[in-house]
């Protein structure tokens, strides 16, 4: 949870803002008094409009985000009563299995109704086996608002809290949010969608730096917080405890658009009710896997903003205040960015094929007001954007949406059966159609040919604007480098080998295998895993294509499982032999269950907290205190399997996670501290190495069922063991990744 | 990678030596090299701009070996110089690939082409400059201080013979002494840079025969006076570097050399500040290669900014090296495209010279509107070693009450070519309408026009 009272230069952030803003007014006026091409007006009109359009959505985006707040947790209310809706329709009973237990784990007194539009058996069964309530509906009229409708005439709390068939709340999500509802005039509190598939068409991540970026990060970290100080933050769908008296109000769920909640969040406001946004992850969802259901779910957002747009238009709507008919219009208006990418990506291959220009002059005198506004337009967003903005990313994301906004708005005028409300589809095992990518091929192809065509020309001697030709292969390179981008991410999206995204962790697993008829017990380290799999890492030989008993030692649980070894990789280091694995693991549906709530409740968290999600501006950078990086000794990642020896006596089972000449992480189940002295040997083959260390710092997980320990130990010099070996073994793991 | 680039610059220059017909300037300043070396008294001596001892001379001696060819492969060589030093200097301050990419930009620019393949002073003199911020920039980055004083104190030296060379280059001396005032303090930088450049500045002025005196400042006074406005003068000192220039302010946005390219530009801009101020348009176009030395490196920054940007998020290394390319390709039209222009912006005078090779005789006397006799005696002399090619001014009666030429003149040109426009035939018409007859009349194609030219013969 960012806290923005503390952010370094907001004042002078807000100064550039401001001073940009006039920037970009001078720039338009000089645009529109001096620079039209008489002789091409259409094209001059349609590259102007385009920019202000630019230049509204930047307004628009300033305004919201001006002054984000953060809100600290409130004190729980207890003895309410509080319904959990889940509507779902064709989503797997795999992912919905998730999100029950999830539910069923909510600390908070509730129930829980999944609300099944696919009326589907295997679906009851499962709500049958966890003791959810099932409720399906004979009609499926007004999609998912019809289905939430439905659940609401079969629940009697004073609260909802609702989420999508794929995301799963943290046990605290409603002690968290229901304090807010102390104030009568709050109708709902939104919580942030966190994804935890990292590897999803809609991020991207660096592992080296540890940095993930997602393409809903700014809205999500940083808009939802800026509308909040204007009471205009709005239900997204999923994530939300919403009070059922305010929904009675405004007569349930919107049903007259396909995004629902923008509509229910409009009416609520206009009713006079507040709305909190609580920005801290208190669920985990699963983000569009690729291209194919992102497509799919832009082109609903889309048309649904065209819907809202028409139909309950916020700046004419009765009962909004200004700043909350401003904070809904940047929110609307975002699909006709479709048009105006589109402007900007054909203007560079008709000048360059044509020769015309949408302004009298392409030279030093436009370049003169053109690169100062552009500039500081690009200065002052990143700057406001408090380190989530990254525009680059953005513009690739135009790249990859502008004909799917496009789309959206033909959709329009289509009959109503071919606009219904689409689910997302989620899970692995999604195709992506190649079609998909034409619009961004055609980009590319288009843009590059007409660099081409206009070189030839120039070198040709046939046509004499040589700096208009040079600008703008310049811009079509950079629209095609955009293209190239989806196209490129796109396709290595269309290839998954695994059904589920692993989440990285540290588990010491015991496998036991028959080598004759003798059993070989191992201790290894789980590097990754699932429900169905994980990958193992032994200092030791693993049989492949063979099968094996698993021992999984969760914080405080052990499951039992089978595995069958799908692939083995090794490598050696001297004598020893470290081999990595991937298993495919099969347990009993009880066991299976606590994998998935350990995943859920423990690992997720863990994972996603190693990676951040901001980056610093140029202005905190400066105004910040220089950070003194401490000289340390270069890391290896390692996964090695290691026992405590515990100051009880006991041994416990844990895995150094990286390691150093002067010391190493160990992720351990026991509960350690600073200055606690560590016995601990890691286990390579059939003998143990001793590395014994103190710890000097601890990072406790606190989960109350699977609670773990990180800590960092550094030798102790007097008694190193024998470090080196495990070094050159750690040197040689790297080799496994 | 660099052999290669050398080797395209290399090819371009030598493909086409004979792009246009000799150039005034080359043929003034072999002129003047060949009298020095046979010793005979060099009027146009102290008319030069630069140092009559080092180009004219280094020219009168190509030019004995091998005529203009001689001499322009010699600007060729010093240009494949100059775009090692450029290497080098990016290559020091930014690694080798980046080096390599300023090589490559250096190497497609229009402006380094033909100069190249241009005998005059400006190559020579823009090498000297290279080689000064190159030494400067050795001198910042060697560890022993004797290293550094040498670096610096050759960097002086190769500067103040830049600013021999061409008169106009003292303007890239305070910005010079500041980077290395900046680099290594005021104890070194007056010692090693101010103390070395003071003395041999004084030494040149005290005993050099041709150090600028009156008869440059003349110079500068006639170019004082032909002013163009001011958004012409901008828009023509920044038509030259205006893509480089581009290139460069990306190269303010480079990760970890952004603050190096402010300083390249700000060393750039000396030169184009003074035509801006001066708003003298004469040689703006070959000038503006004294800022691309400058500019090159951060416009190579700029490249690899540009391409970072343009493949962000490909993971591919094959996708940036695209981007990369495509850059330089665009550069690479752009700069040939440039080379094509300057090539024709001079006029191309072989039909006249031709004319006078099947017309003209031996003791000949032609009488020009313009200063470009030279030219003919150049090409001409040893046809006619006693022809004469002299302006109007030179040969009209002073004391007679009617225009007259004070001798026998056979052939008069009209031009608009090389300051034939500052005095126009029509005010010298007097002197010839009655005994001369049009013999001739040229149309000769620029790059950016027309112009025309008429050879008069005695009736």
């Amino acid at each position: 949870m960012e806290d923005f009272k503390n952010l370094k230069g907001e004042g002078l952030r807000r100064v550039v803002a401001v001073v940009s803003i006039i920037v970009t007014l001078y720039y338009l006026y000089w645009r529109v008094t001096e620079t039209f091409n008489e002789s091409a007006l259409f094209f001059s009109w349609a590259l102007f409009v385009a920019e202000c359009f630019g230049t509204l959505t930047t307004f628009l985006f300033f305004f919201a985000v001006w002054r984000p707040i953060s809100r600290a947790v409130p004190e729980s209310l207890a003895g309410r009563t509080v319904d959990v809706l889940v509507p779902t329709k064709n989503e797997p009973v795999s992912i919905l299995r998730k999100t029950l237990l999830a539910c069923n784990d909510l600390k908070y007194p509730h129930r829980t109704l999944l609300l099944d539009d696919g009326n589907r058996s295997e679906v009851k069964a499962l709500c049958e086996e966890l003791g959810c309530v099932y409720l399906a509906r004979e009609s499926h009229e007004h999609a998912k608002a019809g289905n939430i409708n439905f659940g609401l005439r079969h629940s009697t709390a004073e609260f909802i809290a609702i989420f999508d068939a794929d995301h799963a709340p943290l046990p605290h999500f409603i002690d968290r949010l229901i304090g807010y509802f102390k104030d009568e005039k709050v109708a709902f509190a939104q919580a942030p969608q966190e994804f935890y598939n990292i590897d999803s068409f809609q991020h991207r991540a660096d592992h080296e730096k540890k940095y993930v970026w997602t393409e809903q990060g700014l809205f999500y970290n940083l808009i939802q917080p800026g509308r909040d100080r204007w009471n205009a933050a709005y239900f997204v769908g999923s994530c939300t405890l919403m009070r059922r008296a305010a929904l009675d109000d405004v007569g349930g769920f919107a049903t007259s658009s396909i995004t629902e909640d923008m509509l229910t969040s409009i009416r609520i406001h206009q009713k006079g009710w507040s709305s909190v946004y609580h920005n801290e992850g208190l669920a985990y969802g699963l983000a569009a896997e690729t291209i194919n259901p992102f497509h799919i779910q832009r082109k609903r957002w889309g048309l649904g903003g065209w819907q809202v747009f028409f139909k309950a238009n916020p700046l004419f709507v009765r009962g909004l205040s200004f700043p909350q008919r401003l904070c809904y219009l940047g929110s609307l208006i975002y699909p006709i960015e479709g048009f105006q990418k589109f402007v900007f990506y054909i203007t560079p291959p008709i000048v360059l094929f044509t020769g015309i220009l949408p302004m009298n002059a392409l030279d030093i005198t436009y370049l003169l007001h053109f690169i100062p506004y552009y500039a500081l337009s690009l200065f002052a967003f990143n700057e406001m954007g408090r380190g989530y903005a990254g525009y680059l990313l953005l513009e690739q994301f135009s790249m990859g949406k502008f004909f799917t906004y496009l789309e959206s708005f033909f959709s329009l005028f289509l009959p109503r059966r071919a606009r219904q409300f689409k689910v997302t589809p989620k899970g692995r095992g999604t195709s992506t159609p190649y079609p998909l990518v034409v619009p961004q091929a055609l980009v590319f192809a288009g843009s590059v040919v007409a660099i081409v065509w206009a070189l030839f020309q120039l070198l040709l001697g046939l046509r004499g604007d040589e700096f208009i030709i040079a600008v703008n292969s310049l811009w079509a390179l950079f629209n095609s480098g955009l293209a190239v981008a989806i196209i490129l991410y796109a396709r290595t999206k269309f290839y998954q080998r695994r059904t589920d995204f692993r989440i990285q962790d540290a588990v010491p697993v015991f496998f036991t295998y028959r080598d004759g008829g003798k059993a070989v017990r191992q201790l290894a380290a789980a590097d990754d895993a699932t429900e169905t799999g994980m990958s193992l890492v032994a200092a030791g030989p693993i049989p492949e294509g063979g099968d094996l008993e698993l021992e999984i030692m969760l914080p405080r649980k052990t499951l039992a499982g089978t595995g069958h070894v799908m692939h083995v990789k090794t490598v050696n280091a001297g004598a020893d032999v470290i081999a990595r694995a991937g298993v495919a693991v099969t347990g009993q549906s009880g066991e299976v269950d606590v994998m998935s709530r350990y995943l859920h409740e423990s690992a997720v968290s863990k994972f996603l907290a190693e990676y951040t999600t901001r980056y610093l501006t140029y202005i905190e950078s400066r105004m910040g205190p220089r950070l003194e990086r401490k000289a340390r000794a270069r890391r290896i990642r390692a996964y090695l399997p290691a026992v405590t020896r515990g100051k009880s006596g006991v041994d416990s089972y844990g895995v150094i996670r990286n390691i150093s000449q002067s010391g190493y992480l160990l992720a351990a189940r026991e509960n350690l501290a600073e200055g606690d002295r560590v016995a601990v040997e890691v286990v390579v083959g059939d003998r143990n190495v001793r590395l014994p260390g103190i710890v000097v710092r601890v990072v406790r997980h606190p989960s109350e069922d699977f609670p773990e320990c990180v800590a960092g130990v550094v030798f102790d010099r007097t008694d190193v063991g024998d470090v080196n070996r495990i070094l050159a073994i750690a040197d040689a793991m790297a080799a496994l990744w | 990678m660099l052999c290669a680039i050398l080797l395209y610059g290399l090819i371009v220059s030598l493909v086409d030596l004979d792009y246009n017909s000799v150039f005034i300037d080359e043929a003034f300043q072999i002129t003047m090299g060949q009298e020095i070396i046979r010793g005979e008294p060099c009027l146009g001596c102290p008319h030069h701009t630069g140092s009559v001892m080092i180009w004219p001379v280094l020219a009168a001696l190509a030019d004995s070996a091998g005529g203009i060819h001689a001499v322009r492969i010699l600007t060729v060589v010093i240009g494949l110089a100059l775009t090692v030093i450029v290497y080098a200097t990016a290559a020091m301050l930014f690694g080798g690939n980046l080096g390599l990419i300023a090589a490559a930009l250096f190497m497609c620019t229009g402006q380094t082409l033909y100069l190249m393949k241009l005998g005059t002073y400006d190559m020579i003199a823009a090498f000297f400059i290279g080689a000064s911020f190159f030494m400067f920039v050795v001198s910042a980055c060697v560890k022993a201080p004797w290293h550094r004083n040498l670096a610096i104190v050759f960097g002086a030296a190769a500067l103040f013979l830049a600013s021999i060379t061409k008169y106009l280059l003292p303007v890239f001396v305070p910005s010079l002494v500041l980077y290395v005032l900046v680099k290594h303090g005021i104890k070194r930088t007056a010692l090693f840079c101010v103390l070395p450049l003071a003395v041999l500045g004084a030494l040149y002025l005290g005993f050099d025969q041709y150090a600028p005196r009156m008869q440059v400042l003349g110079q500068v006074e006639t170019y004082a006076n032909i002013k163009v406005p001011l958004a012409t003068m901008f828009e023509w000192a920044f038509r030259w570097i205006a893509l480089v220039l581009l290139l460069a302010v990306f190269g303010v946005f480079h990760e970890r050399h952004g603050k190096t390219a402010i300083a390249l530009i700000a060393l750039s801009s000396p030169i184009i500040i003074l035509h801006l101020v001066t708003r003298a348009e004469q040689s703006v176009n070959k000038n503006m290669i004294f800022a691309l030395i400058f500019l090159v490196p951060a416009a190579a920054l700029g490249v690899e900014h540009l391409a970072r940007i343009f493949s962000s998020g490909a993971r591919h290394r094959m996708v940036r090296g695209f981007f990369t390319v495509s850059i330089l390709v665009i550069f690479w039209a752009y700069g040939l495209f440039n080379l094509h222009w300057l090539e024709r912006q001079y006029p191309d005078v072989t039909p006249l010279i031709e004319f006078f090779e099947t017309k003209g005789f031996d003791g000949m006397t032609v009488a020009f509107n313009g200063w470009d006799g030279v030219i003919y005696e150049y090409v001409l002399g040893d046809r006619y070693p006693h022809a004469r090619f002299l302006n109007m001014l030179e040969i009209r009666k002073t004391d007679s009450p009617r225009p007259a030429f004070a001798e026998r003149v056979d052939f008069v040109v009209c031009e608009d070519l090389f300051y034939g426009k500052m005095s126009p035939c029509s005010q010298f018409e007097p002197y010839f309408e009655d005994g001369y007859v049009l013999l001739r009349n040229f149309t000769i194609e620029h790059s950016w026009g027309e112009t025309d030219a008429q050879i008069y013969g005695r009736r």
